[in-house]
């Protein structure tokens, strides 16, 4: 066969796929890979025919196609209790395997990343990245300074990336699914719009099935994992991935894409014996968090911004995920807990005063002393802090805190801020219910279709009317059922 | 929103039941024959000016809540002109038509009750006055009114509030009933660290009708502006969120440097010719017939103001090609072609054009109207004709 032949390939369903042959197909670890002509899909077949062969291995993908899909609704195959909404919602945070196939041998097909995954022509001045994927590495690593300030995004980007990362752990692991091999490879990220997407979902754990075949990648493998490596497959005091493997993994990428180092990469001398087995110490038994603060051993001087300018309910987790748990599996933070206390965090952003701040966006810990930790600006101005008060179940009239958001000019506003029962995940509608404005000195709330919205006097404010929002006025953002409570502070 | 209320209504036979849609709809109602208007969760409401009027005799209206959002609560929110029945309806204003109930209602629309003693029983003293007898409740356990039955005139109400605990929020809702239901929003915060308030008077009627705290805003909705797109061979995006409505396209490629390359830029109508006498802007034409589409001599880019493109257009061609004497033959030597479009001084989407293939002629992009929204299509395939035959497809008799 030439490069650039075009192939047949016979799916399980009986379908037919064509893709080009190619010589010099890229290869990973484990497969390699062509392209249909459309360039959609790619058509992946394994290095080792062995592993091709390994009935387990076929059954696992098949598996994870089908019952374990959570890109396809239920009713279309896929993952029990999937709808067509949530299903694409995950489409395009997953690259999902599609199908099988049979012949000319086992193997799968996937979706290709979407385009904004890669780098196009001019991100780099230096480098030739045109055409390379998103690894987030190029963007928290030491890359970084040669990436142009297009493609860098800002610190709300970078948490929208953390909140939707969480957001598919949190699927895989609802499933009962691990990813077993979370790393910098393996989510692409786009800082511009915020997004990401996990790849190489075919090594996925279905724990208590099958067994994992990859270790992960350097410097996201657990601790445990890393520290009982060189025992036998079979020695049951071994840590393989698993969730709570993933669950280390997890907020390594979070606290990369928030601080753009490793949390665990510090100036400490683990071993003068050799690098790998200073290495192995970092990372595996002897790892210390950078910022541990009980053991300031591995903490680099020149620290900068830390976990303690986050919210407090992300230094929390970070402390449970890094010092409690980093060698205690069964401590570490969930990936739901991830996602709510990163929402949480992401209601606490404002933007930054200083239009020179390279990060634009911080989470405002200390609404009393409202400066950004990056850049050392005061914001100017009030801040304005909305709390919102749904109302308990069974006592009519009667409400409790909910949540907080600091507004400024612009926020779009959803469900999740009008209704108690809806959450800020993939099943919620993305359509903007109301805004806020800052005109003239004076905090605006703009309804936008959100209905039931009354106004402080307990007057109707219809889509298109507005109110303003004065220290201390409490209104309803709608009056309707499960409809939330707020109240505005100005400091 | 009203034309579909009164849509609805038109439709609607006398005698018959007109069944409103769940949700808010926009005044003025009108209603000129006996019909019955039943809602489902519906909500009629107008800024100014009444939001429902009956010309008819032997209307009827049923589950509806009917709203005066800007105007003072004394203005008439409902209007009969007949007799009309009512039923399980909420009005806030006034209403004109229904004997008694035509009086002012001197009550609040919400009462702050402040901060009070958590768990411990509160007093509170509301005076209030009603033109026709009324009855007072409260859906929230634990709020009280005594009397509940209010005659004609001045009341003076005793409100008990106990059981909240602290750090809850108390947002009750009172509801005055007569003819019309009229509610009243009761708010207030439990705190274990006030002693019990007794006998404080919230409310005392002699107050002029209120004022609403809701005004109307004109200024558009925020949108996020999305990064600079790169667009791909193939790709077709929708233009709106990157430009408003002007852009300035510049073609740029590393080299041969002296390869001259111009724009052609084709405006195509319906049947895939070109648009007018002007239809086609390039050096020797520099503007389209009303300036919609412009060729820059000084660097060659294009603009293109989407706003001001004739609706008879269908779809813009950019095309580039070689100047026949140029260092250049084809676009297979012409290294790194890209357009980038610019908009308010910034660049908002770029394109860089792969594997144009072997022909003296590009056709770049395609601008087309889809549902009255301009989108772009990035084609980047090679013309081998070259421009005089491209023309000629386009209806233009071209001499080279």
């Amino acid at each position: 066969m030439n490069s650039g032949d075009i192939c047949l390939a016979t799916l399980e369903s009986g379908e037919t796929i064509e893709y080009v042959f190619d010589a010099n197909a890229p290869r990973g670890g484990m497969k390699h890979t062509f392209f249909t002509p459309d360039r959609k899909y790619a058509v992946q077949f394994f290095n080792n025919p062995r592993d091709a062969a390994n009935p387990q291995m076929q059954d696992r993908i098949r598996t994870i196609v089908s019952r374990y899909n959570p890109t396809v609704s239920e009713q279309n195959g896929g993952a029990l209790g999937n709808t067509e909404k949530t299903a694409d919602y995950f489409r395009a945070k997953f690259c999902w395997p599609v199908a099988i196939i049979k012949s000319p041998e086992f193997g799968i097909v996937c979706p290709t990343y979407p385009q904004n995954f890669f780098f196009g022509e001019g991100a780099s001045a230096v480098l030739n990245l045109s055409g390379k994927d998103k690894k987030s590495n190029w963007f928290t690593g030491r890359n970084r300074k040669y990436i142009s300030n297009g493609e860098l995004g800002d610190f709300r980007m970078m948490l929208r990336i953390a909140i939707g990362l969480a957001r598919s752990v949190r699927r895989l692991h609802q499933a009962g699914l691990a990813h077993s091999d979370l790393s910098c490879n393996n989510v692409l990220v786009d800082p511009r719009t915020g997004s990401s997407v996990v790849i190489d979902i075919d090594s996925l754990v279905v724990p208590n099935k099958y067994a994992p075949e990859v270790c992960g990648t350097r410097g996201y493998i657990a601790p445990e994992v890393l520290a009982t490596m060189e025992r036998d497959m079979a020695d049951p005091s071994r840590c393989l991935p698993c969730v709570q493997t993933d669950l280390h993994a997890l907020p390594v990428l979070i606290y990369e894409y928030l601080f753009l180092r490793h949390p665990l990469i510090g100036p400490k001398i683990y071993s003068a014996d050799s690098a790998e087995k200073d290495d192995f110490l970092a990372m595996g038994p002897m790892a210390t968090f950078i910022e541990n603060p009980n053991d300031n051993s591995n903490r680099p001087p020149d620290l900068g911004v830390t976990i303690t300018s986050l919210s407090k309910g992300l230094e929390d987790l970070f402390i449970r995920a890094f010092v409690d748990g980093l060698h205690h599996p069964s401590e570490r933070p969930s990936a739901m807990e991830w996602e709510s206390e990163l929402l949480r965090a992401w209601d606490k952003l404002q933007p930054c005063s200083n239009p020179a701040c390279s990060k634009r966006w911080f989470i405002l810990r200390d609404e009393n002393d409202p400066v950004c930790p990056f850049c050392g600006t005061r914001m100017r101005g009030s801040v304005a802090k909305l709390s919102l008060k749904s109302e308990m179940r069974g006592r009519k009239g009667v409400f409790r805190d909910k949540g907080e958001l600091f507004i400024y000019d612009n926020m779009p506003l959803f469900d999740w801020h009008v209704f108690s029962n809806i959450h800020n995940d993939e099943k919620a509608s993305a359509e903007m219910r109301a805004y806020i404005c800052h005109r003239n000195d004076m905090w605006l709330l703009v309804n936008n279709g959100a209905e039931g919205m009354l106004s402080p006097d307990g007057r109707l404010v219809p889509k298109g009317s507005a109110i303003e929002l004065k220290n201390g006025c409490l209104f309803r953002m709608s009056g309707r059922e499960n409809g939330l409570a707020a109240q505005i502070t100005i400091t | 929103m009203s034309e579909n209320i009164n849509d609805l209504i038109s439709r609607t036979n006398s005698g018959e039941i007109a069944l409103l849609p769940t949700g808010e709809y926009e005044g003025p109602i009108y209603i000129t024959k006996p019909i019955k208007l039943v809602g489902n969760n519906t909500t009629l409401w107008a800024r100014r000016g009444s939001v429902i009027e009956m010309t008819c005799e032997g209307a009827a209206l049923q589950d509806l809540r009917v709203e005066l959002t800007e105007a003072q609560s004394s203005q008439n929110a409902i209007v009969a002109h007949g007799k009309t029945m009512i039923s399980d309806v909420e009005v806030m204003g006034a209403v004109m038509g229904f004997g008694d109930e035509d009086g002012y209602f001197d009550i609040p629309r919400s009462i702050d009750l402040g901060t009070f003693a958590a768990e411990k029983k509160n007093t509170f003293i509301i005076k209030l006055n009603v033109p026709v007898a009324c009855e007072l409740s409260c859906t929230t356990a634990g709020v009280l009114f005594t009397p509940s039955s209010l005659q004609q005139g001045e009341n003076l109400v005793t409100m008990t509030v106990q059981g909240f605990s602290t750090g809850t929020l108390l947002y009750g809702e009172a509801m005055l009933r007569s003819q019309f239901t009229r509610r009243i929003y009761i708010t207030g915060r439990p705190s274990a660290e006030v002693q019990p308030i007794n006998g404080k008077t919230v409310y005392e009627c002699g107050n002029e009708a209120l004022q609403s705290d809701v005004f109307s805003v004109l200024s558009p909705a925020p949108s996020e502006e999305l990064p600079p797109a790169d667009i791909r061979k193939g790709q077709r995006i929708s233009l709106y969120q990157y430009i408003k409505n002007k852009c300035e396209i510049h073609f740029t490629h590393s080299s041969p440097n002296t390869a001259e390359i111009d724009p052609y830029v084709f405006l195509l109508d319906a049947n895939g010719k070109v648009f007018g006498s002007k239809g086609m802007v390039f050096f020797g034409n520099e503007s389209s017939e009303n300036g919609s589409v412009k060729y820059f001599a000084d660097d060659g880019h294009i603009e293109i103001d989407f706003e001001k493109i004739d609706y008879r257009v269908d779809r813009i061609l950019l095309t580039y090609s070689l100047y026949a004497e140029s260092a250049a033959q084809s676009f297979a030597e012409v290294k790194s072609p890209r357009c980038s479009f610019v908009a308010d001084g910034k660049e908002r989407i770029t394109y860089s054009m792969y594997n144009i293939g072997n022909a003296p002629t590009a056709i770049a992009l395609e601008f087309y109207n889809y549902k009255g929204e301009w989108k772009v299509s990035a084609e980047g395939r090679g013309y081998s004709g070259g421009m005089a035959a491209l023309c000629n497809i386009f209806g233009i008799v071209a001499d080279n």
